[in-house]
């Protein structure tokens, strides 16, 4: 057994030291149609002595446009600087701001971006970098969300976090905000009612049928 | 949520602990606790087969998979119900008429010799022993990702709650147990995909938002040669895989075995496709996760609501707990059944065999705890090398063995240990960058298997006449 095990060892392959988003805490201002979001990402590099590329995505939606205000980066350890100026680029579904950083041994980017059209769906950016859903805070804070808003029925869930502002700790950052209107169906009680109907069907199901095949063969 | 689970959790684990008890005071004989006195019906056991097959390797492994690698991966479901359609045609009927106990029994009376016998019992333990470490990281993964608990105590958890219920109830209790697993969690997937896409935004926004993101993600990710090879691995492995043969024993007759393949790839249709849309909305959602792995814990948590997020957890759990008794009843069998009651006490009562069974389960549940705390590779990846070597080394003799007359003893050995040296060998060959043919380890450990199979039974005498009436008469 041993050798088969050993073997198993000798085929894994070692993890890849990378960069990791270690914190991120995002806030977004509604008005309207428009929301402002102030992101701002904490990021932890394995020590890399040339400049690290760091790609933003988002989804992009119909009938939505994102502008890009301002990015800024603040690197600790070493002096750094943004090597080249972000660029906000458009493909079919996806917004993408490519960031490089000329050092990457722990520090911060902030993005500042405005959403027009379609304020239900708000897209987050999130780096091409995974976070420690353990070690990895994410904050994010939505104000001037609309009346009668289910924040229980939103995603990420939010919950009430001082007035009108509305929060939710996610263990890992997503890359949007839907916020379903106060007219909106409510899909999370139509889906635990659902499932548990389903079970319920399924033993009940299974019940008749054994009772018939115990009538059936009872008598044999 | 987290109080949510915890009652789902209580409610779940007190169904468990009644329906153990109940099986507890009916399992009296070796029969009763390994085949369940032969009493699991079409449905029952269609759901038994679906949930022994759906493991964490599918709920964890197989949704990472389509979240890191999209659409494609879905063509090894072709593979694996080809698998069964082999199973269902050639395999299942045979050894449910034969009636054994365990899978050894039918090595060892097919051809007639006990050593025969023994050698797939050390091979079962040794491959089944792999599949465990993908487990129980499985489960380590969602423990440490949902709740933070460190893996080596969801490990331990795992361990001890399975054996509970494999020690108390064997297959009766384990039956009943994932037939509710089952319906759990095809409940719970199939309400989840509806809940990821009211998110997501429906189909057509993440799909061109996935393209984008990686064009491989709804196209090729992996070469077709590649998926060709994941597909012939588990299909090879479903059509000789001990811990589902060992479940058609305890179905009522054949044509129940029948019926019940098909209402597992009915059920197993259902979860696939749902598998699928999980693994692509969450990468839709959360497009860097830490590991692919994480992708359904993080989904059940962070998306679905409280109720059906903590049931597809439980599922999840018990998915996990599921297939750990299922390989521990065959290989705490082929320990206690196959090698001790054999060689070591022939004359033990069926009581002394049933307390080493029970020894060397729990033995058996806690040596792949070690290597799952090395995290030797993902889910999937575990689960897949762990299938070549199942189809390599005991595909021909028992899907060949059951329907060629001529196969013997010495020749069904022969296959067994070249199969299983040849994937080894080839598999290592490979990951040292020396294979250049673009031939998998599993295709070599088969074809070597089928080679050394035709070739020695060739040369060495025919089984005796009566062992190969109960198969071929």
């Amino acid at each position: 057994m041993i050798p088969a095990l050993a073997a198993l060892t000798l085929l894994a392959t070692p993890p890849a030291d990378t960069a990791r988003l270690v914190g991120a805490r995002i806030r977004v201002l509604l008005a309207g149609d428009t929301a402002q979001v102030e992101a701002r990402y904490r990021l932890a590099g394995a020590g890399a002595s040339r400049p690290v590329p760091v790609r933003f995505t988002a989804p992009r939606l119909a009938g939505q446009s994102v502008t890009l205000d301002s990015t800024a980066a603040l690197v600790s350890g070493p002096p750094a600087l943004l090597v080249r100026p972000s660029v906000l680029t458009a493909r079919p579904g996806l917004w993408g701001v490519d960031v490089d950083l000329s050092t990457l041994p722990g520090g911060r980017i902030d993005l500042v971006y405005r959403v027009v059209g379609r304020a239900k769906r708000i897209p987050l950016f999130v780096p091409d970098m995974s976070a420690d859903p353990q070690a990895s805070p994410i904050t994010i804070l939505v104000r001037g969300a609309p009346a009668g808003l289910d924040p229980a029925a939103s995603f990420p869930r939010l919950v009430p976090a001082g007035p009108g502002t509305l929060a939710a700790r996610p263990s890992q950052l997503p890359d949007v905000l839907h916020l379903p209107g106060p007219s909106a169906a409510d899909v999370g009680r139509a889906a635990d009612i659902g499932t548990i109907v389903l079970v319920l069907a399924g033993l009940a199901g299974w019940g008749f049928h054994e009772r018939r095949r115990a009538r059936r063969e009872g008598p044999a | 949520m987290s109080a949510t689970f915890f009652v789902v959790l209580a409610v779940y684990a007190a169904a468990l602990v009644g329906i153990s008890v109940w099986s507890w005071f009916r399992t009296r004989t070796e029969v009763d606790f390994l085949a369940a006195g032969r009493s699991i019906g079409p449905v029952v056991g269609g759901a038994v087969l679906a949930a022994t097959q759906i493991s964490a390797g599918t709920f964890v492994g197989t949704a990472g998979r389509h979240y890191l690698a999209g659409v494609s991966f879905a063509l090894i479901w072709f593979g694996v119900w080809a698998g069964w359609v082999v199973s269902a045609l050639w395999v299942a009927p045979k050894l449910r008429r034969f009636g054994a106990l365990t899978v050894p029994d039918y090595v060892r009376v097919r051809f007639g010799s006990p050593a025969a016998g023994a050698l797939a019992g050390i091979l079962i333990v040794i491959s089944y022993t792999i599949y465990l470490v993908a487990q129980f990281q499985a489960g380590g993964e969602i423990a440490l990702t949902v709740f933070g608990v460190p893996p080596l105590t969801a490990m331990l958890l795992i361990v001890a709650s399975t054996a509970l219920y494999t020690l108390l109830g064997g297959v009766r209790s384990s039956s009943y147990i994932e037939f509710l697993q089952t319906l759990i969690m095809v409940g719970a997937l199939v309400v989840a995909v509806p809940v990821l896409l009211y998110h997501a935004g429906g189909v057509r926004a993440p799909l061109r938002f996935l393209h984008s993101l990686d064009p491989r993600l709804t196209g090729w990710f992996y070469r077709p040669r590649e998926l060709i090879a994941f597909g012939v691995a588990f299909g090879l492995s479903i059509a000789a895989a001990p811990y589902e043969l060992t479940r058609f024993y305890s179905m009522r007759d054949e044509r129940t075995v029948r019926r019940a393949i098909a209402v597992s790839v009915g059920f197993q249709a259902i979860i696939g496709a749902c598998i699928l849309a999980v693994g692509l909305l969450t990468r839709a959602l959360f497009p860097h996760l830490a590991s692919q792995d994480q992708a359904t814990a993080i989904m059940a948590f962070e998306v679905l609501p409280p109720l059906v997020g903590s049931l597809l957890l439980v599922a999840m759990l018990s998915a996990i707990m599921s297939t750990v008794n299922s390989v521990l009843l065959v290989t705490g069998a082929g320990v206690a059944h196959d090698l001790y009651g054999r060689f070591v006490r022939p004359d033990a009562s069926e009581a002394h065999l049933l307390t080493v069974n029970r020894i060397a389960i729990v033995v058996l549940a806690l040596l792949p705890v070690w290597f799952a705390l090395q995290k030797l590779g993902d889910v999937q990846g575990i689960v897949v090398e762990q299938s070549k070597f199942i189809a390599s080394f005991f595909f021909v003799p028992v899907v060949v063995g059951l329907n060629w007359r001529r196969g013997t003893a010495r020749g069904a050995m022969a296959a067994m240990v070249g199969g299983f040296l040849a994937c080894l060998g080839w598999e290592l060959t490979s990951h040292a960058g020396l294979d250049r043919l673009g031939v998998d380890a599993v295709e070599v450990g088969v074809a070597t298997s089928l080679l050394l199979f035709l070739t020695v039974s060739r040369l060495t005498r025919p089984a005796p006449a009566e062992a190969l009436a109960i198969f071929f008469d």
